[in-house]
This record gives structure tokens, C-alpha cells and sequence, in this order.
């Protein structure tokens, strides 16, 4: 699989990959139960422009420290999976989509564990709607649904070309399509649900904070599900086994790599990019 | 644009939502073609059913006060030529400040700090309104 980065070891070399391993899952254990650095916070102030003060400084940390926490034990967890998938082979690997895979899911369930902010005795509610446009820009919102139609015509193509060719379809390819539009959905209701997580009337700082919290996740859920939409959809690609020299297998030769490498880079530049939430004048 | 409800009033939800809205909508506060949150987004801020905040909606558009549009949820409507009057206003205003006034004087508060108190709310209100 050309998005993998392998590491085939010996048995004799095992007591390294224990050794390795043991130092991974230590450095995860540090990131789930250490505190979250102060420079995490500045990182994250600068990226949402949002002056930080000792109320939303902490409804901050606490939400940096949740995502943080679950991202990390997705990480660890597509480790230990791909590991053991690949010890079924006899050998020892890494791969680089398992990780990701990982790091993803926990992303999503993060989503659901942060913490909204706490109704006060008296129940207030703002009558501003609460639209994406107000917490990323509309090429990032899009991006998820964007990358659903690249992997459909990609697939599509997989499809025809097998047929034209094999007259008939591997199952590898429509199951990693499955796979690209059963996380094109999830993530987008983890998006709407990010959305319309509860925003009950607050301080302007603590508002503030919450609508920066919002604006982080959308970006990190555009960012990590279409990237990995889009390994997906390189997946089914790969899939295909034409078995002869032709010029298909030479274009998909060059899209490969250049999609396994410039696709973490598009989801990286999503996921960390600077944006001031928006919010619309009152209508008063 | 802040709307309440009191979870331990007689009055139901629903209703408490609907009064407020029409309220808003018929002095203006709430001109022709704003869009109202959508009923989740609403139903979640407060803590109550979506259903709740539905059937207000419903009411609302029965009385033809709001209408709903597909890809554009629920806008408030042209404004009646019924409106409320200026006068309507102030009958209002006048029952809500003797709601006030009666409350304070149960409590035994001086006219001093129930002016500061609603100055106060006042204060909130507007803070409220430029806020983020």
C-alpha cells in the first residue's frame, strides 16, 4: 500500500520494537493525563485571535486538555491495531493510515465529550442564528462534501475501467468507498452538532471563548475528515488491479503519491488555519 | 436579541416562548424578514424539546406573524397593518413596571435600589445586545 510507511523487522530485532513501542505508549500516556503547555494556549489564541482572560483562558485549556486527550488515545490505539493487524503477516508495521484513522476517530469522540457551557438558574437564549459562516470559511465547509464527490468519481472511474478491462469489480474498492461516505456523513453530523451545541447567554469573554472553540473543532473536522475521505478514495484507487501495461495504471502511478502526500498537507493547512469567528450585527 | 424562560413558571414553555416572540414582533423589535434560530439551536440553548420550540413556531406562523421557507428556516413576517400602537407600548411597559413595583415593595426594597436594579437590568440588557 503506497501510503504506508513500513518498517518490516526481523524477530531478532522484536526487543527494539518493545522497547520503541514502550516508549510511544509513554509519550501518549504523557499527552492523555499532562497538562496542557502554555504555549498550546498562545497557539491557539493567535490562530482564533481571541484575547485571552481568566475565564476563557480555562474554558480553553479544559477543551485543548479534552481533545487532546482522546486524540491521543486514537493515536495510540491505530498504533497498537495496525501492529497487531500486521503481526497476522508475520512482520511488524506501522502504518501511517491506521494512525491517522486513529488520531480521527478520537478527534470525533473529543467532539462529543467537550463540555458546553452551563445554563444559569435563569434559562437566556441569544436569537442569533448560529450559520458555518460565522466559524470558517465556506471552502473549508465545503471541503467534506467536496472531497465525497472526488472520491465518487474516483470510484466511479475504478469501477469502469475494471469492468472494461476485468469485466469484473474488486471489493476492496467499493468498500473503501463505503468506508469514504459512511465518514463523509459521520462527520458531517459531528459538524452540525458542533454547531448546535449549546450556547446558553454568557459574559462577552466567555462567548468569546465558546465561538472559538466552535471555529477550532469545524476546522480540525474539515481538515482530518477530508483528508482521510481522501485516502479513501486513493485506497480504491490502488485497489484496482488492471494487470497490464496501460495507460491507466501510469496516470493512477503518479496520482498516488502525489495524493498520499499533498492531502495530510491541504487537511494540515484546514485544520490550523487562522480564523476570527464573525459574528453578524444584532438585528436591533 | 435575548430571549427567557422560566422553568418554574405555571406558563408553559412554549407558551412563554411564543409570547415573547410575538411581543418582539409586533413592536418592531423584531423587523420584517430576521431570521429566528433554528428550532434545535434554540431547543438546545435552553434546555427544552425541540418540540417546545416548535409548536411556539407553529403558533407563530398560525397567527401569521412568521413564515417558514425551505434553506431559509423561520423569518418573521411583514408586519400587520394592526400593529402594535405606541399607545399598546405603553400600556405594557406601565403593567410590567407595576409587576415591578409590586415586587419590589414585597420585599421591602426602598425606591433607591429599585431604580439601581432596573438600571442595573437595563444596563445588562444593552450589554447584551452589542455584545459578541
Amino acid at each position: 500500500m503506497p501510503c504506508y510507511i513500513e518498517q518490516v523487522i526481523a524477530p531478532t530485532h522484536m526487543l527494539l520494537v518493545v522497547i520503541v513501542a514502550v516508549i510511544a505508549v509513554g509519550i501518549g500516556v504523557g499527552l492523555i493525563y499532562g497538562e496542557v503547555p502554555r504555549g498550546r494556549l498562545e497557539r491557539f489564541a493567535s490562530r482564533q485571535h481571541l484575547p485571552v482572560t481568566a475565564t476563557n483562558g480555562n474554558q480553553v485549556i479544559a477543551y485543548l486538555a479534552t481533545t487532546r486527550r482522546w486524540r491521543a488515545t486514537g493515536v495510540i490505539a491505530g498504533l497498537v491495531v495496525s501492529v497487531l493487524v500486521s503481526l497476522g503477516d508475520g512482520r511488524v508495521e506501522v502504518g501511517f493510515l491506521w494512525l491517522f484513522a486513529g488520531w480521527f476517530v478520537g478527534a470525533l469522540v473529543a467532539e462529543v465529550r467537550v463540555a458546553h457551557l452551563a445554563r444559569g438558574a435563569r434559562r437566556q437564549a441569544s436569537l442569533q442564528p448560529r450559520t458555518f459562516h460565522t466559524y470558517l470559511p465556506a471552502f473549508a465547509w465545503h471541503l467534506v462534501p467536496a472531497t465525497a464527490a472526488l472520491a465518487t468519481l474516483i470510484t466511479a472511474a475504478c469501477v469502469a475501467l475494471s469492468l472494461w478491462y476485468l469485466h469484473h469489480v474488486n471489493l476492496p474498492v467499493l468498500a473503501w468507498y463505503a468506508v469514504a461516505m459512511g465518514l463523509a456523513a459521520l462527520v458531517r453530523v459531528t459538524q452540525l452538532r458542533v454547531l448546535r451545541r449549546p450556547q446558553p447567554v454568557a459574559a462577552a469573554d466567555v462567548i468569546a471563548g465558546d465561538d472559538a472553540i466552535r471555529s477550532r473543532s469545524l476546522h480540525v473536522l474539515a481538515g482530518g475528515g477530508a483528508t482521510l475521505i481522501v485516502y479513501c478514495a486513493l485506497n480504491s484507487l490502488a485497489a484496482v488491479d488492471l494487470g497490464r501495461d496501460d495507460p491507466w495504471i501510469a496516470a493512477a502511478s503518479v496520482a498516488l503519491p502525489i495524493g498520499v502526500l499533498a492531502t495530510p498537507l491541504l487537511g494540515l493547512i484546514v485544520a490550523t488555519n487562522s480564523w476570527r469567528v464573525r459574528r453578524p450585527v444584532e438585528a436591533l | 436579541m435575548i430571549i427567557e424562560v422560566d422553568p418554574s413558571s405555571p406558563t408553559p414553555p412554549y407558551e412563554q416562548l411564543r409570547a415573547q416572540l410575538a411581543t418582539m414582533i409586533a413592536t418592531g423589535t423584531l423587523p420584517e424578514g430576521t431570521q429566528l434560530p433554528p428550532i434545535r439551536q434554540l431547543a438546545a440553548d435552553l434546555g427544552l424539546a425541540a418540540n417546545t420550540v416548535a409548536r411556539a413556531y407553529r403558533e407563530l406562523e398560525s397567527a401569521r406573524l412568521v413564515h417558514s421557507r425551505v434553506r431559509h428556516g423561520t423569518v418573521v413576517a411583514a408586519r400587520p397593518r394592526s400593529a402594535m400602537a405606541a399607545g399598546e407600548i405603553a400600556r405594557l411597559l406601565d403593567d410590567a413596571a407595576t409587576s415591578y413595583a409590586t415586587t419590589a415593595r414585597q420585599l421591602g426594597v426602598d425606591a433607591q435600589a429599585a431604580h439601581a436594579a432596573v438600571a442595573r437590568a437595563l444596563a445588562a440588557v444593552a450589554e447584551d445586545r452589542s455584545g459578541p
